[in-house]
């Protein structure tokens, strides 16, 4: 790796962090955050009256809080003055004109990934408009959604035109009080994604961050809420197996999920964000929180995550299993290289009868990296007849890396079942001997023994997506192995 | 004028005044111990469940009692209170402490073979001065626990156990600690050390028990060191009545090749914590931790079991089983950590419980925290009831109800209890539990 | 083809095989018996390549290169198969994209063009039609939850497929029923071929009443101490190897 690992360096350098922060457009707000902040954030936004309270309310409620410091992640404090909380999407002047201007070596990565030109370009942020024909096909998806009565529209559209939707959902599950950077997000958030799927109704696609409406920057601080009424269905992608160029370095989005009577959500993530160089200079901080409300009976959430990227992610996509017979699930593969820190799990917390929750978690570590499961199961009182079943795994890959298990069981109903298992190991000798007495060789053995670990994960994906985690999880390997 | 009870300034004058009392011996080294746990302690607070060590386990309960250190006290208890002990009538070497401190009257300690020491603390001040400025305290030097730390101020009695390298010991040691004939609101700070040098093999049973009602609280402190090729099999019954409070840390020390069994049974006491640390300091040791807990209504067991790797080529297992009933709580933490150099480390620990009735609750913590990489760790924990199949098919059987969740209690802590090497320890630990599930099991 | 001569194995110091001398021509069948702890398996091992065995002296010369400068998967690739004593668990890998991987490593190192998914299936279902192999059995993780017998049969599968030019069958009989050891060694004879050698390594005769070999050497405290036709283990089967081991002491 070694020279183009100093060219990439130094290309990253240049553009991590301080590479677009140079000209500071008149539509971007100056870099601080005060009540006034808020204000114009809202005001640019052309913000109803009740956004601009709940916003000042969770700002007001930020002032008093502390930063959680219980995750097992290291890094210099944040100045959170420092951060400019409003930037207008890019104009075409500032981006590079051809993919000939963008590094070469995640153009390399995109190769690997075997993404298409026009997406290539677009992950790249080419000003090249005519390259994807975003807006047909965007015409296209929203007219059979329309068909269907799904709204799909950034959450800023949806503030402005369904408001009684918003007031009724927006913060029911995450409530701009319930963390640090939660009620930051409240207070300061930009976009993102806002889904309703009627009664009744089955999505009639995936809904995917690749044909969303609003594909430019939704910012640092994103805000989704997808709403699965009664007897609905849902399938939500979110992310890219490709690297994702941005300039912020805090990342702090928050994900509201409901779920009523009978329906049924699945959220999957690739999370590939920048890391950071080898010694952990920038990358990106990913401080998410995500959680889903089981509400209704019957009703069924689950999360799939591969977090690949970040050189801090700290987020435990949760299931408030509220309905009876209301099912959860989590299955998350997250990967750490280099310097990276992960410290990711779930909360199963179940409140209904007959709830049930299974939580598969797979990390790998290599390199200097820390991989922190941490997770919580919790069954109140009432939960009769609760289940869980998880099963939590960690494979490190050479002797500088660290892999952290740290569950939290709390049951208080005498006719909950749960089991709990966890295992920490490197691969074995004889696997790996085996493999290569059969032809492979050494890489292409750890490829398969760690693509083998972290299949039942994948088989939560769906099948393209599951593909290409496969490919993005290779090329994560690389350099790890050996 | 009154005023009104504060659990830290009650502790902090009762700290004050205990370091006035004279304990008849010592020792420069002590001192410094005594000051800097005490110092700590007049800095700190009383943890809170915003403390990660104690999210499960207030403490609310026990600071409400205004306890004091007892001080000398005489007990009037006799051989004869005693003929009922079963554990006291065990072929044995007996060393009886009433309320934290040794009685030579109701001991049996003759006939020690040569090189094993059996005595109570302050006669090992003066006979064994350099050992225990050698080995005392040399655990928990970062100690903030602030029971622990009030022990390391306070204690003034309790007992060591100390075995000459290559000594093997013919029977058992009993270390019988009982509480009785005190009013309310006594607290006892007994302090141990045992050390088994080189090669050398012991049986050790620590018992906790009562005679009488009165509120009390016991903060035992018990240091273990065991030296090259060094064998101990340690049990702990804790069988208090359930007015006392409980508090106990085990601090062990393991060189090269060495070998801890550890069990403990807990059945007694209103609230009760027990802490056990241990740390490998030469390669190729093993420490295997088994416990049994029974918690009733009303009760709070908590359990946080702490090992160490920080040598290469160490085994440790740690098995938990647990059985609650009625408003019980119980809560295990288990800590893992296998840092940098200690590859080819094999950790397993294991936390299974039995729920068998409304309002019971149980929180785990098993934490894996691992910094090498060719290990082989693990944890399972799990939560279950008795399976209405097997209750039925022992019903089908002519059991009644209780005779089959007896029976079956009994089947599901019996892996642990089969690990007892010693014979006399199974067995009687087996009848107290069969007599505990009959008692709980009767009137439900 | 395989020649070994003089060949001594070290394990953290410690002597295993002592001044081995085996030659293995096309075609030929060898069973090496022995004793538990006679240096079998670590012959095994160290001619698939595994680490850990430290080579003191001598040479293996397999199809005239010296087989010592290859690592595993070059060997492997050279036409090098052992069949193994415990065929481990790979979770979660399954077993058909394993063989695919396992193939198409095979012939891109001799040139050949990768096995397309239609191509590679029918080779498949051949192979696994002339050992008997269920082909359920190959949509599961490599050995995963396989019994002992699924794990065996399973090995004779990936030799079958692999048509490897010598391979080493490494206990393949022990802990087999009797039906299962038919299906081994119908498997094997089936493979039996001109161009191929065959190390049988074997603690009981009973596998060479179903597969004929065509020399037998005993191997005894890490030195072959007789060799001959299968007719030796016949006498090993009445007289065990005590005498061996006492004739080769005296």
């Amino acid at each position: 790796m070694g020279a183009s690992t100093h060219e990439l360096d130094a290309l990253l350098q240049g553009k991590y962090p301080a590479g677009f922060s140079t000209d500071i457009e008149t539509d971007t707000l100056a870099p601080g955050l005060d009540e006034q902040t808020i204000r114009a954030i809202s005001a640019k936004k052309n913000e109803p009256a009740y956004m601009l309270d709940w916003r000042l309310k969770a700002y007001a409620h930020w002032t008093g809080m502390e930063t959680p410091t219980w995750a097992h992640v290291h890094y210099t404090p944040i100045d959170y003055q420092a951060i400019s909380y409003y930037a207008a999407p890019k104009s075409s002047a500032d981006r590079p004109g051809s993919l000939d201007e963008v590094d070469p070596e995640i153009l390399e990565t995109y190769n690997k990934l075997g993404i298409p030109l026009e997406e290539q370009n677009r992950l790249a942020g080419v000003a090249v408009d005519a390259v994807f024909d975003s807006v047909s096909v965007a015409t296209t998806f929203r007219q059979q959604l329309a068909d269907a009565g799904v709204i799909f529209c950034s959450i800023s559209e949806a503030i402005q035109q369904y408001p009684e939707l918003l007031k009724q959902y927006l913060g029911s599950v995450v409530s701009y009080t319930d963390n640090f950077y939660a009620s930051l997000n409240a207070a300061v958030f930009t976009d993102g994604t806002f889904v309703y799927v009627p009664k009744g109704v089955r999505c009639p696609m995936e809904l995917s961050t690749y044909f969303r409406i609003n594909t430019e920057k939704t910012g640092q601080f994103e805000r989704t809420l997808i709403i699965a009424d009664e007897g609905s269905y849902v399938s939500y992608l979110e992310g890219c197996t490709a690297p994702m160029r941005d300039e912020n370095q805090l990342h702090a989005a928050v994900v509201e999920l409901v779920a009523l009577e009978d329906a049924q959500i699945k959220y999957a993530t690739v999370q590939n964000w920048y890391p950071g160089d080898e010694e952990g200079r920038g990358g990106i901080y990913n401080f998410v929180t995500k959680r889903g409300d089981c509400r209704g009976d019957r009703s069924h959430i689950s999360w799939t995550q591969m977090e690949t990227g970040s050189a801090i992610t700290w987020k435990y996509p949760s299931c408030i299993l509220r309905g009876d017979d209301s099912v959860g699930e989590f299955y998350s593969v997250a990967v750490t290289r280099g310097r990276q820190q992960a410290d990711t799990g779930t909360k199963m917390i179940h409140l209904g009868r007959n709830t049930r929750s299974t939580i598969v978690s797979k990390g790998i570590s290599a390199g200097r990296a820390q991989n922190t499961y941490r997770g919580l199961v919790r069954m109140s009182r009432r939960a009769d007849n609760a289940r869980n079943h998880t099963q939590c795994d960690s494979l490190l890959l050479g002797d500088r890396c660290a892999a952290h298990t740290f569950p939290y069981i709390e049951v208080s109903n005498p006719s909950a079942k749960l089991e709990h298992e966890a295992t920490t190991s490197k691969i074995g000798e004889d696997q790996l001997f085996y493999c290569r007495q059969r032809g492979l060789s050494e890489e292409e053995a750890v490829y398969m023994i760690v693509n083998g670990f972290c299949k039942e994960v994948f088989n939560e994906l769906p099948m393209e997506f599951a593909v290409e985690a496969q490919k993005l999880l290779n090329v994560s390997m690389e350099g790890a192995v050996g | 004028m009154s005023v009104a009870y504060e659990p830290i300034r009650h502790y902090r004058e009762a700290l004050a005044q205990g370091l006035k009392g004279s304990s008849g011996y010592s020792y420069p080294w002590l001192e410094k111990q005594r000051q800097v746990a005490a110092s700590r302690f007049l800095h700190q607070s009383f943890p809170t469940r915003k403390d990660e060590d104690w999210r499960y386990s207030g403490i609310d309960r026990v600071l409400v009692h205004p306890f004091l250190p007892a001080g000398e006290n005489v007990s009037t208890l006799t051989e004869e209170d005693l003929r009922h002990d079963v554990l006291y009538q065990l072929d044995a070497y007996h060393l009886v402490l009433i309320n934290g401190i040794p009685v030579p009257a109701l001991s049996r300690l003759d006939g020690l073979p040569a090189g094993v020491h059996i005595m109570g603390m302050r006669e090992a001040m003066v006979q064994f001065p350099d050992l225990l400025a050698a080995r005392l305290g040399k655990t928990g030097q970062d100690e903030t626990q602030m029971f622990m730390l009030l022990n390391r101020a306070l204690f003034d009695d309790g007992c060591l156990v100390y075995i000459e390298a290559d000594c093997v010991i013919d029977k058992p040691i009993v270390l019988n600690h009982l509480t009785t004939g005190l009013p309310d609101n006594y607290m006892f700070l007994p302090r141990n050390l045992v050390v088994l040098g080189a090669g050398a093999n012991a049986a050790l049973i620590e018992r906790f028990g009562s005679t009488g009602p009165s509120t009390c609280f016991n903060i035992v402190l018990t240091e273990i060191s065991l030296e090259h090729g060094a064998v101990l099999d340690h049990y702990r019954i804790q069988e208090e009545s359930r007015h006392t409070f409980h508090m106990s840390r085990v601090s062990l020390q393991q060189a090269a090749r060495s070998r801890y069994e550890g069990t403990s049974i807990t059945l007694g006491s209103a609230w009760s914590r027990t802490e056990f640390n241990a740390r490998f300091d030469e390669q190729d040791a093993v420490c295997l931790t088994n416990g049994i807990y029974v918690v009733d209504d009303g009760q709070l067991m908590d359990f946080h079991v702490d090992i160490e790797h920080a040598v290469p080529s160490c085994v440790s297992r740690e098995r938990f089983k647990g059985i609650l009933l009625g408003k019980g709580r119980a809560v295990f933490d288990g800590h893992v950590k296998v840092l940098q150099d200690a590859q080819q480390t094999d950790a397993h620990l294991s936390n299974t419980n039995l729920l068998l009735e409304p309002g019971a609750e149980v929180d785990i913590k098993p934490q894996l925290e691992i910094y090498a990489d060719d290990v082989k760790c693990s944890h399972g924990t799990s939560i279950a009831q008795l399976e209405p199949e097997q209750l039925f098919y022992l019903q089908s059987r002519g059991l009644d109800i209780k005779q089959a969740k007896q029976m079956l209690c009994l089947g599901f802590v019996s892996e642990v209890l089969e690990t007892c090497k010693a014979q006399v320890v199974m067995e009687y630990v087996g009848s107290l539990l069969q007599r505990e599930f009959l008692k709980l099991f009767s009137d439900g | 083809m395989l020649s070994i001569k003089g060949l001594k194995i070290a394990v953290e110091n410690k002597i295993i095989l002592h001044d081995l001398d085996l030659e293995v021509g096309a075609g030929e069948v060898h069973a090496i018996m022995g004793p538990n702890g006679s240096g079998k398996s670590t012959l095994a091992h160290v001619l698939a390549g595994r680490d850990g065995y430290d080579v003191t002296e001598g040479d293996i010369i397999y199809d005239g290169k010296n087989l010592l400068e290859m690592n595993v998967e070059q060997r492997a690739r050279k036409g090098i198969f052992l069949a193994m004593q415990y065929p481990v668990e790979l979770p979660g890998v399954s077993t058909l994209s394993f063989l695919k991987a396992s193939v198409n490593a095979m012939r891109s190192s001799i040139g050949e063009q990768e096995l397309d998914a239609v191509a590679f299936m029918k080779l498949i279902r051949s192979k696994a039609k002339l050992v008997g192999m269920d082909e359920d059995i190959l949509k599961r993780p490599i050995n995963t939850g396989f019994s002992g017998g699924e794990k065996k049969r399973n090995e004779i599968f990936q030799m079958a497929l692999l048509e490897p030019r010598l391979a080493i069958l490494d206990e393949t009989d022990s802990g087999l029923d009797i039906d299962a050891l038919r299906v081994v060694a119908d498997g094997v004879n089936s493979l039996r071929a001109d161009d191929r050698g065959m190390i049988l390594i074997t603690h009981y005769q009973r596998l060479l009443k179903y597969i004929e070999p065509d020399f037998v050497h005993v191997l005894a405290g890490g030195r072959i101490v007789k060799s001959g036709d299968k007719t030796l283990a016949q006498e090993l089967e009445n007289r065990g190897y005590s005498w061996l081991e006492a004739e080769s002491a005296a």
